[in-house]
């Protein structure tokens, strides 16, 4: 058998999988943070929520409704998006110009608020959900054993960042999203709608929890707390690529992922460590993170 | 001719965070013209050209361009009166190339600028398109800023000191622009410390001292006003 410093192959390759996998979630999650944060100043702490409600939302139009996984990988992120509109629209609107501190209390009432809901309704245990039959079987690769759900997981979300990235470096909305986190009043004079781009940004960000939720469902239970279990580690992620880096963002999420994976093969017990410990090194040698910019 | 200015600021009184800044500033630019606000730093001159587009905290008193009432008025609103703001500290867009920052205004009308003749206006920007706004120099930036919102179309331009802190030859080059654009029919408001360039420029000029106008004169009447605009801005 293969070993690789002592680990058989399968077992690292495995792991490797899993690693991405699982980068691929903080990847898409703090992108969405990242995006929100570089234009609205706002730490959203809601983000958790946004993923446990999309994949709330992909369980109940399935087991309610009969809807099958595609058609909820693209409505539940809607659904969500039309909530953080209206929590945009109503609540966090009106901090704007106050300390970031406002924005984080909100929000962070706000996702107490939805998981809390959750919980009355379902309680804490978590409910299955079923991997679409099509992608339900693993490919012998000679080396390993691919589970095709987890390929595809890592490759429609990866296709989903390279996508949002392209069109904030390359589009003339980009542009403005960009001239916006820069100096947005005097984009208002040029006379365009901040406002509605805010509201749009936030829509936008909590879509892509939504959809990580979704994805994540078959996998992970689904459960009121999935969400505030996994934001802990996306806002390490945000912090080691670097506030408001976009390419930041993805690529920290998934080498995180991948630390983290490596972690659990060669010494276990660090593997829950591993993000803060990076963030702690990278916060001592590179203070506004790998890909951030100074001020 | 028509009789109604094209801008008409009547009793403006305007607030910066809590500091009242603007004590009842009444001013008028009529179609075609350019008109020039000289002062000292501080005066008011800036908060003035920022009232009219929105950026005070507080505004009150009555600005109307082309008769539509402008205070309370949604600030991404205001552009589409016909106003192309160029402010003192240019607002280039640090990461975003030449070009984008060319194209990121909406047309606000069919006046709004083809690039070939943005190009022909500054050919400098033309090589530069591509650069990142952030690496361009002090003169390049105040040529982009002038050159982005022309791009949109405005009836009314507002230039806050367009030539502060650059070097002879691009004044001169600013200059011909802005002379070139009044022949146009293009209507200016200008804040300006470079009385020698104003003063080539204006049709009318105001005086303003403490948060308020103090004095206004056509241009055919400079000469006997010399005395008082050298005492105010010491030049």
């Amino acid at each position: 058998m293969t070993m690789v410093f002592g680990v058989p192959l399968v077992a690292l390759a495995s792991q490797l999988v899993i690693g991405l996998f699982n980068g691929a979630f903080y990847a898409l999650l703090s992108l969405g943070l990242g995006v929100i944060f570089g234009l609205l100043r706002v730490v959203n702490f809601t983000h958790g929520a946004f993923y446990t409600v999309g994949a709330f939302a992909a369980f109940l139009l399935t087991t309610q409704a009969g809807f099958s996984f595609w058609s909820c990988l693209v409505i539940a992120p809607l659904i969500v998006a039309v909530l953080a509109a209206a929590l945009e629209r109503s609540l966090l609107r009106k901090l704007y110009g106050l300390d970031a501190l406002y924005g984080l209390l909100l929000t962070f009432g706000i996702a107490l608020l939805i998981e809390g809901m959750l919980q009355l309704f379902f309680g804490v245990a978590g409910q299955p959900y079923q991997v679409p039959p099509i992608l339900s079987g693993t490919s012998n690769l000679g080396f390993m054993f691919l589970p095709h759900y987890r390929a595809f997981a890592i490759g429609v979300s990866l296709l989903l960042c390279l996508l949002t990235w392209l069109i904030i470096e390359y589009t003339s909305l980009g542009a403005k999203l960009r001239a916006a986190t820069e100096n947005s009043p005097l984009l208002e004079v040029f006379g365009i709608n901040v406002p509605l781009l805010l509201t749009c940004t936030y829509a936008f960000g909590g879509a892509l929890a939504g959809f990580a939720g979704v994805v994540a469902a078959p996998v992970f239970q689904v459960s009121p707390l999935m969400g505030a279990n996994l934001i802990i580690v996306v806002f390490a992620v945000v912090i080691i690529g670097g506030l408001g880096s976009i390419t930041g963002a993805i690529v920290s999420g998934l080498m995180l992922g991948v630390l983290e994976a490596l972690a659990k093969v060669y010494w276990p017990p660090s593997a829950n460590l591993v993000p803060f410990l990076i963030m702690a090194v990278v916060l001592f040698l590179r203070p506004r993170g790998l890909f951030g910019k100074g001020e | 001719m028509r009789y109604e200015p094209l801008l008409w600021i009547e009793n403006l009184e305007g607030w910066y965070g809590e500091s009242h800044i603007l004590h009842g500033v009444n001013l008028s630019v009529p179609h075609g013209r350019t008109v020039a606000i000289l002062g000292r730093n501080g005066v008011g001159k800036t908060s003035t050209l920022r009232g009219i587009v929105g950026l005070l905290t507080r505004a009150t008193g009555s600005i109307r361009m082309n008769g539509a009432e402008l205070i309370g008025m949604p600030r991404h609103r205001i552009a589409y009166n016909g106003i192309g703001y160029v402010p003192e500290e240019r607002g280039i867009y640090a990461s975003l190339s030449v070009q984008e920052n060319l194209d990121l205004l909406p047309r606000i009308s069919d006046r709004g600028m083809s690039l070939e003749r943005i190009f022909d206006l500054f050919p400098n920007l033309k090589e530069r398109r591509r650069a990142a706004g952030g690496t361009l120099s002090g003169g390049e930036q105040q040529m982009l800023s002038i050159a982005r919102v022309l791009r949109a179309g405005p009836e009314l331009l507002l230039l806050d000191e367009p030539t502060e802190g650059l070097s002879p030859v691009i004044v001169q080059h600013i200059g011909r622009v802005l002379n070139a654009l009044k022949q146009d029919g293009l209507t200016m408001l200008l804040v300006e410390q470079n009385f020698h360039f104003a003063r080539h420029l204006a049709d009318h000029f105001y005086l303003m001292e403490e948060g308020r106008v103090v004095d206004d004169f056509p241009a055919r009447e400079l000469d006997s006003h010399v005395e008082a605009v050298s005492s105010l801005i010491g030049v």
